[in-house]
């Protein structure tokens, strides 16, 4: 059993290694940059060690100084969480070579999924179907339309060093093949200094949906059901539930069979995703895999009853899989992401202090929050401030659960997306379950009115904040006056 | 007897006129809509209040930025600030009936630009007042035919005195 283990990370995801450490009677060593000095990671560590300055290159992707730490603390094992080094197989072997074990997969695996055309090339080994592609990026425009048109339009061109939805363009006509290929072969020569692009079929109101896995290093392999991650903003997860409300349950069973195949296949071992892009017509394609712990976890945990970190940390210990191949999930769980964000302003990032915090709470709610009130949110890093899970025995229950708990959060100093989940927790799509990666696409969040409670918190007490306007009162602001809604609406 | 205060509220731009009186810890609107508000500090330090609009809680927070108020609800975040004086709107009007435009400021009347009995249409400028070095012109609000311009050039102004009349044009 590991004594103590050192978490690379930071925010909600080092405050839930934590949990499981603590659980498993672990010590847990984490590590803070200038911004997060009181952290609530730190504060809930048992050791807490300085990184450096909060750039992230400066801290939590600085390899050698993350491994130091991990000597000095005498710490066994090091977690990677999701994002920062966690997919980095040279910090996977910098920790292999200092003896310190890396509760992921191993640096082979991980260069594997990370080779998006070697990942391929094993799922087509084991038979699962791939999005029709070039296997190489082109530089040559007569070449790449050849192979178009045997893909058959619509294609995608995608930069072959781009990557989070850079240097994407989809061509729809034949006719504009040519031209469209040469604006992306030069777009990707500035962008990332590498002018070869991808030919791939481009999938129309795909859904997003991802199998989860263990593997451990004694040869089994489980598949822990699907989460539906096709709630996206510009490519950025928002909400993702389980099970799929869109599959088919021999969709399901297929894909399950897919992505354990293939992970056995390459001799993945520890936690994963393997993601597929799945059609109206219920075909699936695979994507890749992300050999990580996901952000979106808790989802499967809920159903499942299982704690996935507990998992990675046993397989790392080179324990066998606790769970057997026939563990059955229960009801439905969906997640909200809660981002730093301003929804009325593009999703701008809104870093600061919060001021005042109220989290949710209640029946089959859970909330992985790496914030309390008075934290300074910073600006260097991922602006996610926690996750709320709702679970409930049917997917119509675990809606109003969590709908409930997204008007019981009050988070106020800074703007979060909370707006926003209220919406989709509205939005008819979303709840009748009929949606597909394109349901953000036209959004645009207005601003509620500001109306008589809006009003009244101006005065503060008796005191009013009397200031003549410096600002002209031109002709035109005079006229957009507008009466609030609810003199129509309400009788007081 | 309670004197009401009258203010315009500005919120992202968008003026209302408000009038209320306040006692002790309450305040009491009579418009827009009547309601009672009593605020009560959570964190003071932070401007974070409880907000009691009759009797349904509301959180807020604000801080100033020296020209705005920022406040912040469970909505959204909005920039505010407060002129004295009220504006001219519509709903003051009846219709058929008449609207007395009042100033906005203290000010001096530099231009009658309509006389009485001539025909306005709604935005039409009226009456122009120059106040610290700027000029506002202040416009008959509805469709109607200027009554009586109460006002001359050169005539210093208050806010809320009689700047003219309109009546408005029957639909």
């Amino acid at each position: 059993m590991f004594k103590r283990v050192l978490i690379a990370n930071r925010g909600e995801i080092a405050v839930r290694i934590i949990r499981t450490l603590r659980e498993m009677g672990i010590e847990s060593v984490v590590v803070y940059s200038d911004a997060d000095a009181t952290s609530l990671h730190v504060l809930r560590a048992d050791y807490a060690y300085h990184l450096g300055p909060s750039m992230p290159e400066a801290s939590y992707l600085d390899m050698e100084r993350i491994v130091a730490i991990a000597k000095e603390s005498h710490s066994d094992a090091i977690h990677p969480g999701y994002g920062f080094l966690s997919e980095n197989p040279e910090f996977a072997r910098l920790c292999e070579r200092e003896g310190i074990v890396f509760i992921g997969p191993t640096p082979g695996s991980m260069q594997l999924m990370g080779n998006k055309v070697e990942a391929r090339n094993v799922a087509k080994k084991v038979g699962v179907p791939v999005i029709p592609g070039t296997e190489h990026g082109l530089t040559d425009a007569e070449i790449a339309y050849k192979e178009a048109k045997e893909i058959g339009f619509p294609v995608l061109l995608k930069a072959q060093m781009g990557g989070g939805g850079k240097g994407m363009r989809i061509v729809r006509k034949e006719s504009e093949f040519k031209s469209l290929f040469n604006l992306a072969t030069n777009e990707a020569k500035n962008a990332f200094g590498d002018g070869r692009i991808y030919v791939e079929k481009f999938i129309e109101n795909p859904r997003h949906v991802e199998i989860q896995i263990l593997a451990d290093t004694h040869g089994n392999v489980i598949a822990l059901g699907e989460r539906d991650c096709s709630v996206q903003r510009r490519h950025q997860k928002v909400i993702e539930e389980s099970p799929s409300p869109f599959l088919t349950e021999k969709t399901r069973k297929e894909m399950m069979e897919a992505a354990v195949a293939l992970i056995r296949e390459s001799g993945y071992t520890n936690a994963g995703t393997v993601e597929f892009l799945v059609t109206p017509d219920q075909n699936f394609y695979f994507l890749e895999v992300n050999a990580r712990l996901q952000v979106e976890h808790p989802v499967t945990e809920m159903r499942f009853n299982i704690d996935i970190v507990r998992e990675q940390i046993l397989i790392a210990m080179g324990h066998r899989l606790s769970l057997s191949e026939k563990v059955e999930p229960s009801g439905h769980a969906i997640e909200a992401r809660i981002y730093a964000e301003d929804p009325y302003n593009d999703f701008y990032p809104s870093p600061g202090q919060i001021n005042f915090l109220l989290e949710p709470g209640g029946a089959g709610i859970r909330v992985d929050s790496g914030v309390y009130q008075g934290f300074t949110v910073p600006v260097e890093y991922d602006p996610i401030l926690s996750k709320v899970i709702a679970w409930g025995t049917t997917r119509e229950e675990s809606l109003l659960r969590l709908k409930r708990a997204i008007k019981e959060y009050v988070i106020l100093g800074i703007q979060t997306n909370l707006p926003l989940h209220q919406y989709l927790l509205e939005n008819e799509r979303f709840v009748s379950g009929d949606y597909d990666t394109n349901i953000l696409s036209d959004l645009v969040l207005s601003k509620p009115k500001a109306d008589l409670p809006i009003l009244a918190s101006i005065f503060k007490n008796n005191r009013s904040r009397f200031k003549v306007s410096e600002k002209k009162p031109r002709g035109s602001d005079w006229k957009r006056v507008t009466l609030p809604k609810y003199i129509e609406d309400e009788p007081w | 007897m309670v004197k009401k205060k009258r203010l315009t509220v500005e919120v992202d731009g968008e003026f209302t006129e408000v009038e209320f009186e306040s006692d002790k810890d309450t305040l009491i609107f009579h418009a827009p809509g009547r309601a009672i508000a009593k605020l009560r500090p959570i964190k003071q330090d932070e401007g974070v209040y409880l907000g009691l609009i009759n009797n349904r809680p509301h959180l807020f927070r604000w801080e100033s930025n020296g020209t705005f108020t920022i406040l912040q609800t469970s909505e959204a975040i909005y920039h505010a600030r407060v002129h004295r004086g009220t504006l001219t709107g519509e709903k003051a009007v009846q219709p058929g009936g008449e609207v007395v435009v009042r100033a906005p400021m203290s000010g001096i009347v530099v231009k009658v630009l309509k006389g009485d009995g001539e025909f306005v249409s709604r935005e039409t400028g009226v009456v122009i007042i120059e106040a610290m070095k700027m000029q506002n012109e202040v416009y008959a609000p509805v469709d109607g035919v200027v009554d009586r311009v109460f006002v001359k050039e050169g005539d210093s102004v208050k806010p809320g005195m009689a700047l003219f009349k309109v009546r408005q044009r029957k639909e």
